[in-house]
């Protein structure tokens, strides 16, 4: 299929190549979707998603009451939590990225998976969902999340 | 869906984009000492297209940062300059990778300061660029910086 060229942008629609395009999700979930859980990334038919990396921030004030926010995938039929971030990371405008240490020196950000889990593939026709855990969030408004992905399959 | 790049072997690069669609970008360039303190810009404006920072690193080439106050990197929201990240001079000591979001070798002392709630990542204007520059007097020392920024450039609705 022969690109376009649409306001100095060129583009082409093409998905017979094995080159995976970096995609990013940047959207602000209220906090009564976040305590109800909601799909960040809905399941795509005969394709699979593989995250690249996450940032997590507390919009309108600190995250209170519950235990943590979790982004949740789906690996070998089973949910896997991919990103934890523990309620006192959760101040308000601070950014939490994964593989950055939080203020205190030594404690992360975001917990990740062992071994890299969290960046591998997950299953074909699953979605990405976040979630409170523990008690309802409370105090916060909203959570900003920003995902980068690769779609493949 | 578009999700992969198309290798074109006749013009030996690969066709990628979507413009409906937010392909994560990544721009890293060195930046002069002389168009660091006129001004200098990161990304033109794209008539009909809006930006969105994802991320941002800064890096002191040559030696530190001394003499100005800080580094900004300055876009427009509302039809006003909003200065999306802000590195002081203390933390451009050479080579140290800077990043939004983590902290600097202090503990609670942020790298590089973002607009509060998340108002940094949010959608610029459209049709407007993004642009960095000393703030305070001239910096001195340091020769380079370079500017890593991962962005989106999405249509306009």
């Amino acid at each position: 299929m022969p690109a376009r060229a649409d306001g100095g942008i060129v583009q082409s629609d093409y998905a017979g190549a094995a080159v995976p395009v970096l995609y990013s999700l940047r959207t602000r979930v209220t906090l009564a979707q976040l305590n109800a859980g909601f799909t960040l990334l809905a399941a795509i038919a005969g394709r699979n998603y593989r995250l690249v990396s996450c940032c997590l921030t507390a919009i309108g004030g600190a995250a209170t009451t519950g235990t943590s926010v979790n982004i949740i995938g789906t690996r070998a039929a089973a949910p896997v939590q991919l990103f934890v971030a523990a309620i006192a990371r959760l101040t308000q405008s601070v950014r939490n990225v994964v593989g950055t240490p939080f203020a205190t020196a030594g404690a992360e950000s975001l917990t990740t998976l062992a071994d890299g889990a969290s960046f591998t593939p997950l299953d074909v026709n699953t979605a990405i969902t976040v979630i409170t855990v523990g008690s309802a969030m409370t105090v916060m408004t909203n959570l900003d999340v920003d995902l980068a992905f690769v779609i493949e399959g | 869906m578009p999700n992969t790049a198309r290798y074109d072997p006749t013009e030996n690069r690969f066709f990628s984009e979507d413009s409906l669609r937010a392909t994560l970008r990544a721009l890293r360039l060195r930046v002069t000492l002389a168009q660091l303190n006129a001004g200098f810009t990161l990304l033109p404006a794209v008539a009909g297209f809006i930006y969105a920072l994802c991320d941002c690193k800064l890096i002191a080439i040559g030696g530190a940062a001394t003499t100005g106050t800080s580094v900004n990197v300055i876009g427009t929201r509302a039809a006003a300059p909003v200065q999306l990240f802000v590195a002081a001079v203390a933390g451009l000591t050479q080579s140290t990778v800077l990043r939004a979001g983590s902290p600097f070798a202090t503990a609670g002392t942020a790298s590089i300061v973002c607009l509060a709630d998340g108002a940094s990542f949010a959608p610029l204007d459209v049709n407007t660029g993004v642009t960095v520059i000393t703030v305070g007097s001239a910096m001195t020392v340091m020769t380079n910086l370079d500017v890593v920024l991962d962005y989106t450039l999405v249509q306009a609705p």
